[in-house]
């Protein structure tokens, strides 16, 4: 039932929806009244708040009396508020002129109040005789805002017009702003529809049509109700607000006469009906609780299964059947099982009264034997449900009786085990025995270690507590003895240990075939399978075993030929991560394969399937089977085989703990990997630098060799040049004149100066081998004593040695002699020609700061020079450089570059002697200690040597 | 009562100049002498008389300075003559090889005449005198 339809009351309009907006034109009251009655009067009769705004030509008060001569009843509507009439001053004009907004929010007000209140809606009319011309524009417009949004709430709304007061253009302006309008035409009312109202009212019938159609043909009877509450709020009766066609056939009753009638009118004696229609409906109806029953209806004479069910609050639905026949029949049933349930009963009481004398003498003889029985029924219960093996022993060390667990320890029965001596069902027996008579003597043992034997040649581990037991008098009977199977336990802790141990693994430095050769042997311990291997991807696709124990080597031999590419068997696929579509439901969430009956794996694949399989692990016997991959991070790099000729030896926990093992063994194996290639790379490199470093060595000591027999071989003619001129001199001295013998004096000279040449080459090779004896040296006495020698060589020279004070250096002390000493002469030489020498000892930090110092000191805004290209700033921060200066001769630094070659010179020997190797010795002990040494200078204004350690 | 010195070196100016320094030391020494190794050991294995002191060159083509000496030390009726090794090397490792060949003085010819012969003059004071070196 679509809700939103009202009936409207008008004859010629019949049903409207909420939010119809209409118009009537009249020219007399009559008119007014002719419409208006029946509108209200269907309004009230159908719950909706009623408002009817009054003005000239039908004043509220006349409007009153005239409704109550059309509806007697009408003071009944008036006392519960569900009607108001009103004078238009006291609605449109209220507060003294016509306010569109005011007026409209007062319409909302109202069906508020009237919902709340428990009204469907609001159905109203206001007449508009009051309007005036200049309130006319805003009237249309609150109209055409009326209009607009009525679609929203549940109202209807009819505006009454005087035809004398419209003009055309006015009629136009009412008609528009109304959904339809009614208008009396040769003394009939008559309907001016807009073609669009028509059209949605022609579509909204259609589908009510449709709607009532499927509601009649209904089988079950149905019914929509308002329940009516008397002045307490409590249920008093209920109007019929529809019925469908099965409703009238079930009940007899006609729709047009009960709908808008209440249930006492149409069925009279409904309130005293001991079923209390009225009082369950309006249960359901105020709290929207369904109900489902079976009733008698006095009022209609039939049974009734209903459905009563709220759609709203106040109203309710039946949906409904009539079940009198199914009633009836069941009635006939029940009587007649009554009357047999009578006669047996009967019966039954004559039996009763014999047996009961009977069971009474039995029940006291067997209540003395039951209460025992029960107790101990209890107590064997108890006993037999405990999942721990329970025995008693007798002093003897006899077993006195068993439960359950115990036979399933031992896999004997009781009959067999009872009267047997308790120690020989274990692996040790003496210690069995130790443990009951430790019990005997001291009252009890606690978690006493034994392992119980099976008759099958297994064991159990179990920690036994036993107590001894007495009788009543205190004298001891038994032992009473249970054991706790430990075997879970002690696999728990084999597993941390395996775990442990593959963890310790790590951290001792095997290399990776050492890991897997342990590791194997650890899996093989721990799982007692006989055969297991570690089968690695190698870099040609090969899956070679890197570490096996237990495999025959025909075995070991035709498996390492396999290729991931090339071959077919299970392993490869593992490894792969490619199982063919058999193997996937013998196969782990980790992907592990296993199989605990080969032979029945194998026996179950067609022809074509056992292709795929190479069955070499089936040819060796092997019944049990898996092969575990191994990951690193997702990558599958290998596999865990192992495999057993006795059947059942891969459970699933075994598999999954190899599964966890597996993870640890590819991590260990990838870190092997890198750690195996860095050391051989390291190796390479070790090689590579003492390769290199043997060829230098080599390419040194020749060079070395050379040339000191190059100068040793030098000394021998010289030696004859030096001996000969010398004896001659001696000898024959009076055949000579004085110019010959001048000319002797003269090779003689260059003789010496030859052989010191040599002498300090000699020396110079010498410096750069032997060992390089490295400690801390305070150079600043050595420095002091070399400037002494110096000044006292030549005592007539003016010169001021600066030095440093603590000058210390890390080095080798007869190497740095020679440098000191080589510097400070050649400073001393070079600053021969000097008014006044200065020359300088000393360090600097090379920092930014010292480097700031030395263009201070006007050194640095030299170039600097050094045979190595090295520079100051190139020397390393917080190294200590130290230097020597001098105001001499300096030198020109173009030339720097071959300061430190040996018998380069960048002065003629006349101007300064020497020998032109000094500076070539100091830079290669310098070198020697890995330093740097380089020079600045200018000619004619002194120099720098600067070097570092 | 003169006394005979044996010169082996292969440099005949470093012989001439040795047998000058000999001449000049004032003794009743006679010097003489063999250009080769092999050339001295068969002088002293085949003459009638031996020398009283050895001046031996180690650098030598053919047999060398230290060939000799161990040869020398190895022959019976030789070993008791006090052998000097007179070399231009200065080399730690060459005095001590001659050393334990069985050298018994090592001198730098390499110095000027006058310190060579101061040197020659002091070694001949010390090793002859009939005393054995061995």
């Amino acid at each position: 039932m679509d809700e939103t339809l009202r009936q409207s009351g008008i004859e010629i309009i019949d049903d409207v929806p909420w939010g119809t907006h209409f118009c009537q034109f009249y020219q007399t009251r009559q008119d007014l009244l002719d419409i208006l009655l029946p509108y209200f009067k269907t309004g009230l009769e159908h719950n909706e708040f009623c408002m009817w705004v009054a003005c000239e030509p039908l004043s509220a008060k006349e409007a009153l009396e005239a409704f109550r001569q059309y509806l007697p009843g009408l003071d009944r509507y008036r006392a519960t508020g569900q009607l108001e009439i009103i004078p238009h001053t006291d609605w449109y004009l209220k507060g003294g002129g016509f306010d569109s907004q005011r007026v409209l929010n007062g319409w909302v007000e109202k069906l508020d109040r009237a919902r709340a209140q428990g009204f469907d809606g609001l159905r109203l009319t206001g007449n508009t005789f009051w309007l005036e011309k200049k309130d006319w524009k805003d009237f249309v417009a609150y109209e055409e805002e009326v209009n607009h949004v009525i679609g929203q709430y549940r109202m209807i709304a009819l505006c009454t017009y005087s035809v004398d007061g419209c003009s055309a253009a006015k009629v136009i302006d009412v008609v528009s702003n109304h959904q339809f309008a009614l208008s009396k035409r040769d003394g009939k009312w008559a309907l001016i529809e807009s073609s669009e109202h028509k059209r949605a009212m022609e579509a909204v019938k259609a589908s009510e049509a449709k709607y009532r159609s499927l509601f009649d043909n209904m089988i079950d009877g149905f019914a929509y109700h308002r329940v009516v509450t008397d002045a307490a709020g409590k249920p008093a009766d209920y109007v019929f607000l529809e019925v469908n066609s099965a409703f009238e056939q079930l009940t007899g009753l006609k729709g047009a006469e009960i709908i808008g009638r209440g249930a006492r009118e149409a069925l009279p004696g409904i309130e005293k009906d001991p079923a209390d229609w009225i009082g369950v409906y309006g249960r359901v109806a105020l709290t929207g609780k369904e109900a489902r029953f079976e009733r008698y209806s006095a009022q209609l004479g039939k049974w009734y299964s209903v459905l009563a069910y709220s759609p709203k609050q106040g109203y309710f639905v039946t949906v409904f059947e009539d079940i009198t026949e199914r009633k009836r029949a069941e009635e006939a049933l029940r009587r007649s099982y009554e009357e047999l349930e009578q006669r047996v009963q009967e019966r039954t009481v004559e039996l009763t009264r014999a047996n009961e004398e009977l069971e009474t003498e039995i029940a006291e003889r067997l209540q003395a034997v039951e209460d025992l029985r029960r107790a101990n029924a209890y107590n064997r219960s108890l006993i037999e449900a405990s999942l721990d093996p329970l025995v008693t022993i007798d002093a003897g060390g006899k077993i006195t009786d068993v439960n359950l667990a115990t036979q399933e320890a031992t896999g004997l029965s009781r009959s067999e085990l009872i009267g047997t001596d308790f120690s020989s069902y274990f692996t040790e027996p003496e210690k069995a025995q130790a443990g009951y008579l430790q019990v005997f003597r001291e009252g009890s043992v606690k978690d006493y270690p034994l392992e119980i034997r099976h008759r099958s040649g297994g064991s159990t581990p179990v920690l036994y507590n036993a107590t001894v037991y007495r009788d009543e008098a205190g004298k001891v009977l038994g032992v009473f003895a249970a054991a706790r199977d430990i075997t879970e336990r002690r696999e728990t802790e084999r597993r941390i240990t395996v775990t442990n141990d593959l963890l310790k693994l790590y951290t001792r430095k095997f290399s990776h075939k050492e890991y897997l050769d342990v590791a194997v042997e650890l899996v093989r311990a721990w799982s007692g399978c006989r055969h297991i291997g570690v089968r690695i991807v190698d870099d040609k696709g090969n899956i070679p075993y890197e570490a096996c124990a237990g495999y025959n080597p025909e075995f070991l031999r035709s498996e390492n030929e396999l290729s991931l590419t090339n071959d077919r068997c299970i392993c490869i696929r593992v490894i792969a991560g490619t199982p063919e579509f058999r193997e996937r439901a013998a196969m782990t969430p980790h992907g592990t394969f296993f199989c605990n009956d080969t032979t029945k794996f194998v026996s179950e694949l067609t022809d074509k399937q056992k292709t795929q399989y190479r069955a070499v692990c089936m040819q060796h016997g092997y019944t049990s089977l898996a092969v575990v991959p191994i990951r690193h991070r997702e990558r599958i790099i290998g596999a865990v085989h192992v495999a057993d000729e006795r059947p059942g030896m891969v459970t699933p926990r075994n598999v999954e703990f190899i599964e966890q093992l597996s993870f640890i063994i590819g991590e260990a194996i990838v870190r092997f990997g890198i750690e195996e290639e860095l050391r051989q790379l390291n190796r390479e490199l070790e090689h590579r630098v003492a390769d290199r470093t043997a060829q230098l060595e080599a390419a040194n000591r020749e060079l070395e060799a050379f040339a000191y027999s190059v100068s040793h071989d030098l000394r021998s003619p010289l030696r004859s040049i030096d001996g000969f001129s010398h004896a001659i001199l001696e000898d024959y001295a009076p055949l000579l004149d004085d110019t010959g013998r001048g000319y002797f004096e003269r090779v003689r000279a260059a003789a010496g100066k030859m052989g010191q040449l040599i002498d300090a080459l000699l020396n110079l090779s010498r410096l750069t081998r032997g060992e390089l004896n490295r400690a801390s040296i305070d150079l600043s006495p050595l420095a002091t004593a070399v400037a002494e020698d110096l000044k006292r060589a030549e005592p007539g020279r003016r010169a001021e040695f600066v030095i440093g004070k603590k000058v210390v250096a890390e080095g080798d002390a007869v190497m740095l002699r020679v440098v000191v000493e080589n510097l400070l002469s050649n400073a001393w030489k070079f600053t021969a020609k000097r008014e006044a020498a200065r020359i300088e000892f000393g360090t600097l930090e090379c920092t930014l700061h010292s480097r700031d110092a030395l263009v201070n000191a006007g050194v640095n805004g030299m170039r600097n020079a050094e045979s190595g290209m090295k520079s100051p700033e190139r020397c390393g921060q917080g190294k200590t450089v130290y230097f020597v200066r001098d105001n001499g001769a300096g030198f020109d630094m173009a030339y720097a570059g071959k300061l430190f070659s040996a018998f380069q010179r960048l002065h003629s020997r006349e101007e300064f002697p020497g020998l032109g190797i000094g500076l070539a010795t100091v830079q290669r002990i310098i070198h020697r200690h890995g330093g740097t040494l380089w020079a600045e200078g200018a000619v004619g204004k002194g120099a720098t040597f600067f070097f570092t350690l | 009562m003169q006394q005979t010195i044996l010169i082996i070196d292969d440099s005949e100016d470093d012989v001439l100049l040795t047998q000058m320094v000999l001449s000049k030391l004032g003794r009743k020494i006679s010097a003489e002498s063999a250009l080769s190794g092999e050339e001295g050991l068969a002088a002293l294995r085949d003459g009638a008389a031996l020398p009283a002191m050895i001046l031996l060159d180690l650098k030598m083509p053919g047999m060398d300075g230290l060939d000799v000496l161990r040869a020398i030390r190895a022959d019976e009726r030789l070993c008791r003559i006090p052998v000097i090794i007179v070399t231009h090397s200065d080399l730690e490792s060459d005095k001590a090889a001659s050393y334990r060949a069985g050298a018994a003085g090592f001198l730098n010819k390499s110095v000027d005449l006058d310190s060579f012969t101061e040197e020659v003059g002091r070694t001949i004071e010390r090793c002859i005198g009939g005393k054995p070196c061995r």
